[in-house]
């Protein structure tokens, strides 16, 4: 562990130490507000050295971590979605019983086990994060314990995902019983051979299905909608962004090897997911009420999408994948922001909730009208540039019944994306205001939060930049992920 | 196709041993539903206590605070396994090694100063609960005793 | 200085993105500035720019800011790239300065309206979106201008959208431009597969390259943008939303719907005109549509009662007078009364709109009358618009543009005396109805009482834009007197020069063209004012009611529709009631939805299950890796 190596791992030394200060602040002071600050300048150190480690020539730090541009940018995502979190939870949190002091620690400790995910190079530093990340995740989901739904979300989260990391650590398992190596480069030697023994086969399988679940691909998605629906609004917006993006720069990373020649099981699989979570994810947000669940069977789409450009198996692919994975963050933030904003005593998440809401706060609802269209994919967006270019990989590398089914499947979810834009632009219901009486009524004209305004101000204006100068950040990630 | 057999072959023997232990299971199963005698009286259902009527709920509420002691235990334990590696290997690993088991420790104590503070490892409602106002930070303790409430 | 270019652009958008997400809650006052300010500061920012062209211009007279590459897939790459050459140039110091007085003028007309600052914000968009139709290098950036136009069009039509015939209006001026939009788009499809690029120069010169003249491909090109031009610009057959349009405020009607929005199509052909000689029949089409527009909305504006429509058939009329220009090959005389229009028809709508507003929403001219003593500003600006209009012969700019038309109609090999025989046959009756209307409004007795005066900023709007209607034509004057020809020589690197014919023939027949407006006069002053017995006595005639009648409705284009298209549609839907079309349209939606409810029930919100959903995964993937 020399000075060079303490170098490269500064991000993930800035994280993990502001987790340990939080900690310590907890017990120091009694306010709420140190913890946030630390948090908010841990995990801008994070990307600050993230941002300083750019350009470096990749480096393996001990046999576990390789940072190179690729595990940099994933890293700096993770950050960048950790940060928008963080000040959400600021206002989210303003207003509950409930502090947010632990709410960073896990946020922190997760964001940590993301990164470690991103830049993994060895089986046991990828369960290390991946552990890491779960660990913090769960009891984020749970965070709002006075409330039985946040309970519910920790479980549903808890068990399946034990279930899925029992098939990933059984399929490294394998992995290493037949070839007897855990290392990604070699294993990434034995997917560029012809021939694969079922054995490691099958163990790639079990690997690729406990990514997936993370991922929420169709049949692994079940324990999305109830997650995302219980959680706290900013939970919701650290599971749709952070552990989304990590896990997409792992699996590319990992499989990449394995879809570069035609038709071995690992790429079938993966073209079965991606299919099977386009239109699952799509159809199944289609008459949806809740806005929570509407995100998270979009999200189910969404990474569907991902897949296709991965599967093109082309440089452009991976880097549009890429590039789709950033838009869809910029995007889950903004419109997750939104929901964690208007949410007071109860969290705002059925359709009804946001009716009219272009007439009480034109630039919210602005914000989330664009955040939808974002997501249906409609230009002068982030989400149409990144489909654009998801669409051109496929066609590139002529994988028809991919493109095809992006194409379909995402005419099929204009309907619900629109219909979100709709309601907030429809005269409030007279019925409904009597219905929700004067709490809601009072809820809709309280002061936003600053730093929650922040974070969505920041993701709309990203948002809306990177769909009409999308040139310099696609020139980023390819340079970045090229390299 | 060649490795495949090469493959099956051995599993054979085992796919045969599951089998016969799969069939043996539900043979005593499947026997011991039609020749075994069944009685249904009231004493045949609640469960046996040496003899007593068993009294109470059999639904027992421990304490949360017992589980989290538990685990408290456990963790602090583990940890203590890779001071006790290291410490026999304390020549050879040398300053850095040193100043990693710093750290290491430091972490430690941060956690345990954390949860001291929370009340984590208070035995019974914590004098910081018990002074606890509305708006306070949360603790694990309130978080053990509400779910036992529920 | 030329380098500023984008902010021409950026600040009306700046503007429209203030106002709509704060102008609810700004002052009247602040939301006047802010709109009117942006376009007034492009504006000059814009005139600056144009004389710093004329006094050092770029090479090779054109400048080109590439300002980014929207995506890049090649051979697919829209870039967002202006052009500023002596077209362009032209073009946007017309629109905004003809913006930024309409603006001004609204502020005072809108004043009280409750959408005032959506009102400014909506013209801002416009502006900014006409800019970039303008302005274009690229064809999908040019075609994100016109969507744009036409989308604030339709805003701007149904403004008042609490009035359901409003809204009704601006839905047929979307759904009929939507029929010359999809000409455009499958133009641009074409273009861009066939010559692989969408750079608009880039365009041009390979289409010479490539395209032999009159070949299948050219032919195809120019007659799709040819119909996407009909439609923007509002000639026979699409020009049926123009007259509707007039339901918009008449600020909007002045600037979209005269000045700007509708002479789209006229931009779009001087701006491809290359393309379009490579397609000389596909051209002579477009003099032909020109020609027969002016005639026939020349005819339906004589029979209007609505001052509006009048001046939205008039407006047609002039567009085919432009179109007839582009036809015969005469671009920058097309150009040249592009920019004349502008003014004196964005005049004309504005003192309508200060007549209108006077008189409590009064539209019908023969209810109104006399106003020349009450409004005497409002008077004397809209008999200069009106003489402009009709070409009065040496002292309006009107003259000096249409006997530019006409002329090179003569003139020009794929023109003749039939197509000038039009143009002054059009002039005839421009005249007629112009003056029966500045009749029928301002003289006579005084029929309704004036309850609203106008106030300084439309006066001054009115002014300046009168101010204009005379002297924008000395920048261009025929051979015969005094030969000035700055405007085509300004154009003259981006568009052809006009030929113009010397002959004495030539000579004699101007004459004719300049003597008409004169007589015509004449004869309005009368029909409509001296004796206007003598004109009743022929209307009581059924066949001239009848004919009177059928251009009132606009020569039953309307109706032709309705039988044609929309009759059709209703019957073979009522027929077809349950349905076969539904059949398979509505099993799309049925089998998603039926499929949703389906998937729906695997969430069951039991955790076990979930649990076993994993499991059955992974068991899935595997036996896919068995299986292969």
């Amino acid at each position: 562990m020399n000075l060079e190596n303490l170098m490269l791992l500064s991000p993930f030394i800035a994280v993990a130490l502001a987790s340990i200060a939080v900690m310590l602040a907890a017990t120091l002071w009694k306010t709420r507000f140190p913890a946030l600050l630390i948090t908010v300048v841990g995990l801008g150190a994070g990307l600050a050295s993230t941002g300083a480690l750019v350009g470096r020539a990749p480096a393996a730090v001990t046999p576990l971590l390789l940072i190179n541009g690729y595990s940099l940018y994933f890293s700096g995502l993770v950050l960048a979605c950790s940060l928008g979190v963080a000040l959400l939870s600021m206002g989210y949190f303003a207003r509950r019983e409930q502090g947010p002091v632990q709410f960073c620690l896990f946020l922190l400790l997760s964001t940590l086990g993301a990164m470690v995910i991103a830049s993994s190079s060895h089986f046991a530093s990828l369960l290390l994060g991946l552990e890491l990340q779960g660990a913090g995740l769960y009891p984020l989901a749970a965070y709002a314990r006075f409330t039985p739904a946040s309970i519910e979300a920790g479980i549903k989260y808890l068990v399946p995902s034990t279930v899925a990391s029992a098939f990933l650590v059984f399929g490294m398992a394998l992995v290493y019983a037949d070839s007897g190596v855990m290392d990604f480069g070699s294993i990434a030697a034995i997917g560029r051979a012809p021939a694969m023994s079922l054995l490691m086969t099958v163990g790639l399988l079990m690997i690729l299905s406990g990514a997936a679940f993370k991922l929420a691909l169709v049949p692994f998605h079940l324990w999305t909608p109830d997650v995302y629906q219980g959680a706290p609004a900013p939970a919701t917006a650290f599971v749709a962004t952070v552990s989304k993006a990590a896990v997409v720069g792992l699996l590319m990373r990992f499989f990449a090897p394995f879809t570069d020649h035609g038709s071995n099981a690992v790429a079938a699989s993966l073209w079965a997911l991606a299919i099977a979570s386009m239109f699952a994810g799509n159809l199944l947000a289609l008459r949806q009420e809740n806005i929570k669940r509407i995100i998270a069977y979009s999200s189910i789409a969404h990474m569907g999408y991902v897949l296709v450009a991965f599967l093109c198996g082309t440089a452009l692919g991976i880097v549009s994948a890429t590039y789709y994975v950033t838009a869809y963050a910029i995007t889950a933030l903004c419109a997750l922001a939104v929901v964690s904003l208007l949410s007071h005593a109860k969290e705002t998440e059925s359709l009804a909730d946001i009716r009219g809401l272009a007439l009480r706060r034109p630039l919210v609802a602005f914000l989330f009208a664009v955040a939808m269209m974002s997501l249906a994919g409609i230009p002068f967006t982030v989400g149409f540039i990144g489909k654009f270019y998801v669409l051109s990989a496929g066609v590139q590398s002529r994988v028809w019944p991919l493109t095809f089914s992006l194409a379909v499947s995402s005419a099929i979810g204009l309907y619900y994306y629109l219909r979100v834009v709709i309601v907030m632009y429809r005269h409030p219901a007279p019925a409904s205001e009597k219905d929700a009486g004067p709490s809601a009524m009072a809820g809709m004209s309280r002061p936003l939060s600053a730093a929650g305004m922040i974070a969505l101000g920041t993701a709309g204006v990203l948002l809306v930049c990177f769909g009409v100068y999308p040139g310099p950040l696609f020139d980023f990630i390819a340079w970045m992920v090229g390299s | 196709m060649n490795h495949r057999t090469a493959l099956i072959s051995p599993l054979l023997p085992l796919a045969l041993y599951g089998a016969a232990v799969a069939l043996i299971v539900c043979g005593m199963v499947v026997t011991s539903h039609f020749a075994g005698g069944r009685r249904k009286h009231r004493p045949t259902t609640p469960p046996y206590e040496s003899g007593m009527t068993p009294t109470g709920s059999t639904h027992i509420h421990l304490s949360v605070s017992y589980y989290l002691v538990a685990m408290f235990f456990l963790i602090f334990d583990l940890e203590a396994a890779f001071i006790f590696a290291w410490a026999v290997s304390l020549k050879q690993a040398g300053w850095s090694a040193f100043v990693e088991m710093l750290v290491f420790v430091g972490v430690l104590m941060a956690g345990l100063g954390y949860l001291w503070h929370e009340g984590a490892l208070d035995w019974g409602p914590s004098a910081r609960r018990s002074k606890s106002k509305p708006r306070e930070e949360s603790s694990l303790q309130a978080r053990g005793d509400d779910v036992r409430q529920d | 200085m030329l380098n500023c270019l984008w902010i021409v652009i950026a600040l009306p958008l700046a503007g429209f993105a203030l106002l709509a997400l704060a102008g609810s809650r700004m002052p009247g006052r602040l939301c006047a500035l802010v709109g009117a300010g942006t376009v007034g500061i492009s504006a000059a920012l814009a005139l600056a720019m144009g004389v710093s062209f004329a006094v050092s211009p770029p090479e090779g007279r054109q400048f080109t800011q590439t300002l980014w590459s929207w995506m890049s897939v090649p051979p697919f790459s829209p870039e967002v790239s202006l052009r500023l050459d002596p077209l362009s140039l032209v073009s946007v110091c017309v629109i905004l300065v003809v913006a930024f007085l309409i603006m001004l003028y609204s502020s005072e007309f809108m004043s009280g309206d409750e959408g005032y600052s959506r009102f400014f914000s909506y013209m801002d968009l416009f502006v900014a979106a006409m800019l970039v139709l303008v302005l274009a290098n690229d064809l999908v950036f040019l075609y994100l201008g016109w969507e744009g136009v036409g989308l604030c069009s339709f805003l701007l039509i149904g403004f008042w959208y609490k009035v359901p015939k409003n809204v009704v209006a601006a839905r047929k001026a979307f759904l009929v431009t939507r029929v010359g939009d999809a000409a455009l788009l499958a133009g641009i499809f074409l273009v861009v597969n066939k010559l692989g690029t969408l750079s608009i120069p880039e365009v041009l010169s390979r289409a010479a390259v490539s395209w032999p003249a009159n070949s299948g491909a050219a032919n195809a090109a120019a007659a799709l943008f040819a119909v996407g031009a009909a439609a923007k610009s509002a000639q026979i057959p699409l020009h049926v939303w123009l007259p509707d349009a007039m339901a918009g405020p008449s600020p909007v009607s002045a600037l979209i719907h005269a000045a700007t929005m509708v002479t789209a199509g006229v931009y779009l052909v001087a701006r491809l005109h290359p393309l379009f000689t490579l397609s000389p029949q596909v051209l002579f089409g477009v003099a032909i549509v020109g020609a027969v527009t002016l005639l026939a909305a020349g005819l339906a504006a004589l029979a209007q009662r609505d001052i509006k429509r009048i001046l939205a058939y008039s407006t047609m009329s002039q567009i085919g007078y432009m179109f007839l220009a582009l036809g015969v090959g005469a671009f920058s005389a097309a150009e040249f009364h592009f920019v004349v229009h502008a003014f004196f028809k964005s005049l004309l709508f504005l003192g309508a709109g200060a007549v209108i507003r006077g008189l409590n929403q009064e539209h019908d001219i023969f209810k109104m009358g006399g106003l020349r003593r009450a409004m005497p500003g409002t008077f004397w600006t809209f008999a200069i618009g009106v003489c402009s209009l009709c070409a009065l012969p040496l002292v309006t700019a009107g003259f000096y543009s249409k006997d530019l038309i006409l002329s090179s109609a003569l003139a020009a090999h794929q023109g003749g005396i039939w197509l000038w025989l039009a143009g002054v046959i059009g002039a005839f009756i421009t005249t007629l109805y112009a003056f029966r209307m500045l009749f029928a409004v301002f003289f006579g007795e005084v029929r309704t009482q004036v309850s609203k005066g106008s106030g300084r900023n439309m006066t001054l709007a009115l002014v300046v834009l009168s101010l204009f209607s005379v002297i924008a034509g000395f920048c261009q004057m025929p051979s015969g007197l005094g030969g000035v020809s700055l405007f085509a020589d300004f154009l003259a690197p981006t568009l052809p020069q006009v030929r113009e014919g010397v002959g004495r023939l030539q000579g004699s027949l101007s004459l004719v063209a300049a003597i008409v407006p004169l007589v015509g006069i004449m004869v309005a002053w009368t029909m409509y004012l001296h004796r206007p017995r003598f004109l009743q006595g022929y209307a009581r005639l059924p066949a001239l009611a009848a004919v009177h009648g059928f251009a009132k409705q606009g020569f039953g284009f309307d109706a032709l529709y309705d039988y044609c298209f929309v009759k059709p549609v209703v019957y073979l839907s009522r027929v077809n009631r349950r349905d076969v079309s539904i059949a398979y349209v509505g099993a799309i939606s049925r089998v998603a939805e039926a499929l949703h409810y389906l998937l729906s029930m695997t969430q069951t919100g039991r955790v076990r299950w979930y649990a076993a959903g994993v499991g059955i995964g992974a068991v899935v993937l595997i036996g896919i890796g068995v299986l292969l």
